[in-house]
């Protein structure tokens, strides 16, 4: 039973992984980080193989949404660290689309991984704001709010992007 | 969906696409998986095996000593009588692990000491209030699961099998690592399973044991009065 069930492992393994690595990329904008997640949610998956082998990407998927926001968390309670100068932020140079793009993924990349997390279910996932706070675990004004200030500190770097806390919303 | 919106899921693409595909990882989240997993298990009401689960703390080789009474059958059925175990068994969500020892006077206990070590474990678990303890019991089993593994099962009594329920209950899901049940006995923390289901047949099956003989010498520490 075992063996069968290793085997089943293996093949979603196989399969999976591209989709998987690039959802942990996106949530740690790491390689090394990226590949600590998903084999940290895999494990997770496998040890719990009998009860969710028939739904396990879903499965993986919160491991991973869940572990990299708890990690923010816990991050989130040590003080914050004085700095002599603010660090550099990227600007919005919107001479053309390209640009905007790159800036956009440097803002993306500089914002805390809870609300980066936020805001890939949020937009590249799709999801509603009630499905986003179950996968999180967190309530739905929580969702909400960390959205806004996720758009607010891009906003705040790319100004002319246009974005608007009512779209938040939407 | 606005154009804002639309950028923003563009430029999250574009990261995500920076990701390399990796080696599978299959072989190694499946081993370091499953040595979680069987631990502890539950037997469901049906007899199904219901997941639940094993922090890995590496359980020691012990020595064989006081009396023998072992079962040498495979899986042999031994009746304790009420309040009889000689020792309790404390149950105990866990709080947070440390990878260092205890330091003297913490309100941490110490994991079960390592082969041949002296008496400290080279790590802390601090727990939370949440548990219960086990002081007797329908039955205790001693068997052999599998060639080569070795398993304790603890059949609770009707209290603490409702008990036992609400604990794992609440356990399951909870964030790591406070989904971890301490097992402690005579004050060291035999192993700190991962609760992955509710259980609430009563039927706890402890494994995972590094050796026959340490099987053996939990299984009389616990029976033997």
């Amino acid at each position: 039973v075992d063996e069968r069930a290793r085997q089943d492992f293996a093949e979603f393994v196989a399969a999976r992984s591209a989709a998987l690595i690039r959802l942990a990329y996106v949530l740690t904008c790491d390689q090394h980080a990226a590949e600590d997640l998903l084999q940290t949610a895999l494990t997770k998956a496998a040890a719990h193989w009998g009860r969710i082998h028939s739904a396990p990407e879903a499965y993986v998927r919160q491991i991973m949404y869940r572990e990299q926001v708890g990690l923010w968390r816990r991050r989130a309670r040590r003080p914050e660290t004085a700095m002599a100068q603010v660090p550099d932020l990227p600007v919005a140079d919107t001479a053309s689309s390209l640009d905007t793009r790159l800036a956009l993924q440097e803002a993306l990349r500089s914002i805390p991984a809870g609300k980066r997390a936020v805001l890939v279910l949020r937009y590249l996932e799709d999801l509603p704001e009630a499905q986003v706070a179950q996968i999180l675990g967190c309530s739905v004004g929580t969702v909400r709010s960390q959205t806004h200030k996720a758009i607010a500190q891009l906003r705040s770097v790319l100004p002319t992007l246009g974005l608007s806390s009512t779209e938040v919303h939407q | 969906v606005s154009r804002s919106d639309e950028l923003i899921a563009d430029a999250l693409r574009g990261i995500e696409e920076q990701a390399v595909v990796p080696r599978s990882m299959a072989a190694g989240a499946w081993r370091a998986g499953r040595r979680r997993h069987v631990v502890v298990r539950a037997t469901s009401v049906a007899g199904a095996a219901v997941a639940v689960v094993a922090g890995a703390v590496l359980l020691p080789q012990a020595a064989a000593s006081g009396p023998a009474q072992v079962p040498s059958a495979a899986s042999t059925r031994v009746p304790i009588p009420p309040g009889q175990l000689r020792s309790p068994i404390q149950l105990r969500q866990v709080g947070k692990i440390s990878g260092k020892p205890c330091p003297p006077g913490s309100h941490g206990l110490p994991g079960w000491p390592a082969p041949g070590a002296a008496a400290n474990s080279s790590e802390c678990f601090y727990l939370t209030p949440e548990g219960m303890t086990i002081t007797s019991v329908h039955f205790i089993t001693f068997g052999q699961p599998e060639p080569g593994q070795y398993a304790i099962t603890v059949d609770l009594k009707a209290a603490d099998r409702h008990r036992f329920g609400l604990l794992t209950a609440k356990l399951d899901g909870s964030r790591p690592p406070h989904d971890q049940l301490a097992i402690i006995l005579r004050g060291h923390v035999l192993n700190a399973p991962m609760v992955g289901a509710e259980i609430i047949d009563g039927h706890v099956q402890i494994d995972g044991f590094a050796s026959r003989a340490l099987a053996e010498h939990i299984f009389r520490l616990l029976r033997t009065r």
